[in-house]
Order: C-alpha cells, then structure tokens, then sequence
C-alpha cells in the first residue's frame, strides 16, 4: 500500500470464512464483488469544437428574424 | 534541448529521411519506365500511388534496420527492490469460455506464488474478473467457475467478479467502469486480454518499474504469441517470436516517453490512467462516432498528453497471448482494428496531444488505407496499358529500317527488386543476426531458422494478395458507414474447410478471376507480373482452407514451443485438472443445483 492506497480498506479482512461456506451468490453479492474504492475519472476532451468553422460558414446562411420578446 | 530529446529526435528524423528517400527513389524510378513512351496522366497517378505505398514499406523497413542495432536493456531500477504498492490483475472477458481464462488467472496467481517464494519477497496483488458476457449461459458459467477459482486458489478476498448489464464503451467502459468503482484501492492495474497469460516474476518486475519511475503511467510488454496449431497461426507464432522483437526494438528506440499501449499485457498507474483516460463517446454515429474502438491508442496519447511516460519495456519476457488460427480470424480482427484505426480521424486533432502522438495516430490510419493505395496502383497499370499506343518502328517516313523504342524494362525490374527488398531484406537480416548471436538455437538452430524465414515470407506473399481484399473490403464498409460492431473473438481450434473458405471468400474469387481475364484481354504484358497477385485470389478459398489445418514439423519452431514457459506448463496442468474436476457426476449436479 501507498500513499494512495492506505486509506482504503479493501475487504481482504473476512477470510476466516471459506469460500466453500458460501453460496455462488453469496460469495458475488459480498466477498467476491469489486472492492468499494471509487476514483474519479473525468472524460477528457478528444475533439475540437467545430465553431470557426460553424461560424464562418455560419456568416454566409441568412439567419431567421428573432421573434419579439414578450417581456 | 538536452542531448537525450536531441538524439531521439535526430533518430526519428533519420527513420522519416531513409523513408521519404526510399519513396521518392521508388518515384522517380517510375517516372523515369513511364517516360519511355511519353509521360501520361496514368504514369503521373502511378508514380504518385508508388511513392504512397513505398514510403509506407520503407518506414517498416527502416524501424526494424533501427531495431537491428541494438538489443533489448532493462532501465535503471532494483530487481529485488521490495515492492510496497497494491495492483490489480484486470481480465476482461466477453463471452469466451471462462474454463480457459479462469484457469489462466490461477495459473498467474499460482506463478506469482511461486515468484514470490523464490525472492523472498511479497506483494500485494488481486485479481478482478470483469464481465462484458452477454450470453446468458456463460455468465452462469462464469459465476459457478468464479467460485471454484476462489475455492482452488484460496482466493476470498484477493479475486473478484463483476459483470455489467450493460456494456457501455466495450472494453474502454468496462476497465472505466472499474476504476470508477474501485480505482483507489490500487496503485497499479495489469490490463490483460482474455487470452494473456503472464509469468508471476514478470508482474513482479513491472510493479517494481512502475515503482522506479513515479511518473512512468503505462508499462507496456511485448506479448509473444503461444500455442498456435495451424499453419497459418504457427507461421504468425514464429513471425511474433523472431522478427517482432526487432521491429519493438525499433520502436522502444523512436518511441522517447511516447509510447505505445496495446491494450492487454500492460501495466498502468491506476492514479494516472483515472486522471487522463476517461474517454468521451465521439460526436455522431459509428463507425466513425460513438465510443472509441481502438482505446489503447488513444489511452496512450492522453497519459503522454497528461505528462506521464508510456514506455515499450521490450526486454521483459514473460508475457504471452494468443493469435488467430486462420485467415478469416485474422480478418474478423482486423476488420474491428481497421475501423476503430479509421476513427482515429476523430482523434488525430485532440488539442494538446504531443507531436508524435500524432505521427503515430497517422500510422494507424496509414497502415490500413495503404492496401487500397497497392490496389488503386494495379489497377491504374491495367488501364494504362489498355490505353497505351502500339509502338511506331516507323517513325521516319521512307526510312526502310526500323526504330525500336528503348526499353525501359530494367528500371521496372530494380523498381520490383527494391519493394520486394524493403519486405524481405530486414527479416532476412533478422534471420542472419540469429545465427550470429545464438538467438536462432531457439528457433532449432540457424538452418531451421533460415528455412522458417523463407516459409513465412512465402506464406505472407501468398496470403498477402487475399488480405489487401478484406482489407479494401473493411475501409470501404466503414467509409460508407458500416459499423462492424463488437464481435466475440474465435478462441477455438479454427480449423476450415474448402466448403466454409468458399462461402468466405467467394468475392475474391470472382474479383482475382475477372480481374486476371481482363488482364489478359487488355494488357497481356502485365499478366505474369500481376499473376502473383490474382492466382492466390483464385486460390483463395483453398489457402483459407489448408492454411487453417493444424501443423506439425520442423519450420516454424518457437522458443516456447520447444520449451514451454513455466506459467504455460502451470496453465496447463491447472486447465487438466478443472477439466477432470468439471466432467465429474459431483460438478455437474453442483452446477445445475
């Protein structure tokens, strides 16, 4: 364990109980599920936003008029 | 700029120069054959076509020259370090049968063990099953094997199973999903495939090379390819084990902190991968929007955007998977690669990814587009020699003798002879080092080594003609918007027969014959030169089938054949013993109960 790790308490801890004690799904639901140790992983940005483009061909195509605000 | 970035990028320079020289020789060349009847609109579009296709040869070439002068070293750390970080072994599986990859992680653990035992030492390792099956029968399967394995290894609280509902991201989502769940109780992930297999030492290793370099985010292994029965999956065994490494070797030399990540039977820094690598699904629809396919590539770039080392540690041995049995295999494989490469195009302009993050998304794409390049150039001789002019040996009214143009033959011969060269001289080169180095006892001694290298040249040539087809054939589906989806890959024995190469591979029948008859009709000059190319289409359904059939002999010979690695022997052993357990009146009754 590391820096990173040591707070993290996966649970290794129950193993006084064998494994053939447990039922399949027993053995799914508690010790053999993923260990609850959540790490953020934020989506990156992989393409451009097309705007230059949007907006020069943008210039060329005649917008509709806005319609008038009621407020 | 300090010495190390100035070398690496005189090297990087000298591979692209030798590669461009190469191409434009092979150019100007044709310019030079073309010119004897007159330059045309068709001469000018095959010499441009030739310097495309050459220059992609050479740069293969080159890389593999660039390999041959040097060997495989291991970076400066202590092989007996003690190791203090906790990984995670990741196998991903998706509707393969769990009997195999289970008895694979109790092999590993069991090698690790072993590893262990033999240093003194002890690290903190598990292993998480992630599940992607969507067949409900082997997702039962999976779950009562699950049990065995942990009862087998004595595993509870050191293995893990988990299968998602849905497989959002493919892969990608799925390691994602993970490390989104339980990331933080790891420093380091080892990312296999359902098929890797890796020795305990060489986990141990890694963990402490990672260690060595706190800013190293992926270790990437060369995976050699084990247990091939066919002739067409032995000669890929013996092209992975004998020129691969010098092709890597190669590539870990251009490659600086930029390097590859291949997917599977690699190691990243859980920390670095989470920061980095959580992928966007891409604007629109599939194949060219939607979820990243090929995510390694991709994953590989943003740690090396994100300031992290990726690195090809091509010294490590250990590390091993398998390949396709057949042609068809092969095709199905590359037919995903070709269009998760193709959606690279979505990619290649990432704000921030370093330069040669870049070059290497353009090999990617190159590398699967370059067939079409080979194509379009055959076809463009045909026609251009539908349309040439008959010779005039006339040419001066009233003169009684006549003129025979100058042949221009030869500069299309050494043209030829240079192509050819830039396939077969580095491998033979690879071949001669053998000997000379003592590599090739592995591979049963010089002669057999020899031999292997000239049967797999043959083999690849003769194959060649047949994959450039389904490689057209994958570019044009995704160019027109076929999306190939996420098929399982084919573990089994893949074995063929005539019958089943026909219904595969019928199209290319038709296409080598009409394409061979049109050549004859128009342009009879090119037939013995295109010959090589049409009669293996011809063939196709034949080669698809006799290259598939299992094989035994001398050629193509592997170190691993000969000698099995430890880990190969434990997986086999434990494999038995599941096979008897599981075939037992007890087992049976245990999984239905």
């Amino acid at each position: 364990m590391t820096e990173y790790t040591s707070h993290v308490a996966v649970q290794t801890a129950d193993l006084n109980t064998h494994s053939a004690q447990l039922s399949t799904r027993d053995l799914l639901a508690g010790p053999g599920a993923l260990p609850d140790a959540p790490m953020a992983m934020p989506v990156q940005v992989l393409e451009r936003e097309p705007r230059r483009l949007r907006n020069l061909f943008g210039a060329f195509i005649p917008q509709p008029a806005r319609a008038h605000s009621r407020g | 700029m300090n010495y190390g970035r100035a070398a690496l990028w005189g090297l990087r320079s000298l591979a692209i120069l030798l590669s461009l020289a190469a191409g434009c020789g092979a150019f100007v060349l044709f310019l030079q054959f073309g010119s004897a009847d007159g330059l045309d609109i068709f001469d000018a579009l095959r010499a441009l076509l030739i310097l495309i296709s050459t220059l992609w040869l050479a740069w293969g070439a080159v890389q593999a020259l660039i390999g041959l002068t040097s060997r495989a070293s291991p970076p400066p750390y202590d092989d007996r370090a003690p190791i203090a970080g906790r990984a995670v072994v990741l196998m991903p599986v998706y509707n393969e049968d769990p009997i195999y990859t289970f008895t694979r992680l109790a092999a590993m653990d069991q090698s690790l063990k072993d590893a262990m035992a033999a240093q003194g030492c002890t690290a903190n390792i598990h292993f998480a099953i992630l599940s992607d099956t969507r067949n409900a029968q082997t997702a039962e399967r999976e779950e009562f094997l699950f049990g065995k394995l942990v009862a087998d290894r004595q595993g509870l609280g050191r293995f893990f199973y988990r299968r998602r509902e849905d497989n959002t991201g493919k892969k990608a989502g799925n390691i994602e999903d993970f490390i989104s769940r339980s990331g933080s109780a790891y420093d380091f992930a080892l990312i296999l495939d359902a098929d890797s297999l890796m020795e305990g030492e060489t986990i141990l290793q890694m963990m402490r090379r990672m260690e060595a370099d706190p800013r190293l985010g992926l270790l990437q292994t060369l995976p050699k390819v084990i247990r091939a029965r066919s002739h067409f999956g032995r000669a890929m065994q013996f092209s992975a084990a004998f020129f691969s490494p010098v092709f890597a070797r190669g590539l870990a030399m251009m490659q600086g902190r930029t390097g590859p990540f291949w997917g599977h039977n690699a190691m990243v820094r859980v920390r670095a991968f989470a920061e980095c690598c959580g992928l966007p699904a891409l604007r629109g629809k599939p194949p060219f929007g939607g979820h990243v396919m090929s995510h390694d590539y991709v994953e590989a770039a943003l740690l090396a955007r994100g300031g992290w080392t990726v690195r090809l540690d091509d010294d490590l041995e250990g590390s091993f998977e398998e390949g396709p049995e057949n042609i068809m295999d092969h095709a199905k494989r590359d037919r995903r690669w070709c269009q998760g490469n193709l959606q690279h195009i979505r990619v290649i302009g990432a704000p921030g990814l370093r330069g040669w993050s870049r070059f290497v998304f353009a090999q990617g794409i190159t590398a699967y587009i370059a067939p079409l390049f080979w194509l379009a150039f055959i076809l463009a001789s045909v026609g251009a020699m539908a349309f040439v002019a008959p010779p005039d040996y006339f040419p001066e009214p009233n003169w009684p003798f006549p003129y025979f143009p100058p042949s221009e033959a030869s500069k299309a011969i050494s043209l030829a002879i240079g192509i050819f060269g830039l396939l077969f001289v580095p491998k033979l080169l690879i071949a001669l080092r053998s000997g000379m180095d003592g590599t090739a006892r592995g591979f049963g001694g010089m002669i057999r080594a020899l031999g292997s290298t000239i049967a797999e040249l043959l083999i690849s040539s003769i194959n060649a003609p047949i994959l450039l087809l389904f490689s057209t054939r994958s570019v044009l589906q995704v160019l027109f918007g076929a999306d190939g989806g996420w098929p399982t890959n084919n573990r089994g024995d893949g074995t063929m027969n005539l019958k089943e190469g026909l219904i595969a591979s019928w199209w290319i029948v038709v296409i080598g014959t009409v394409g061979l008859a049109a050549t004859w009709l128009y342009a009879p000059g090119l037939l013995l030169w295109l010959s090589p190319v049409g009669v293996p289409m011809v063939l196709a359904p034949f080669i698809i089938s006799v290259t598939s059939r299992t094989a035994t002999g001398m050629l193509f010979t592997t170190p691993t054949e000969r000698a099995p690695a430890p880990v190969m022997v434990l997986h086999d052993r434990i494999l038995n013993i599941w096979s008897e357990d599981l075939s037992s009146p007890a087992a049976e009754e245990k999984h239905h109960a």
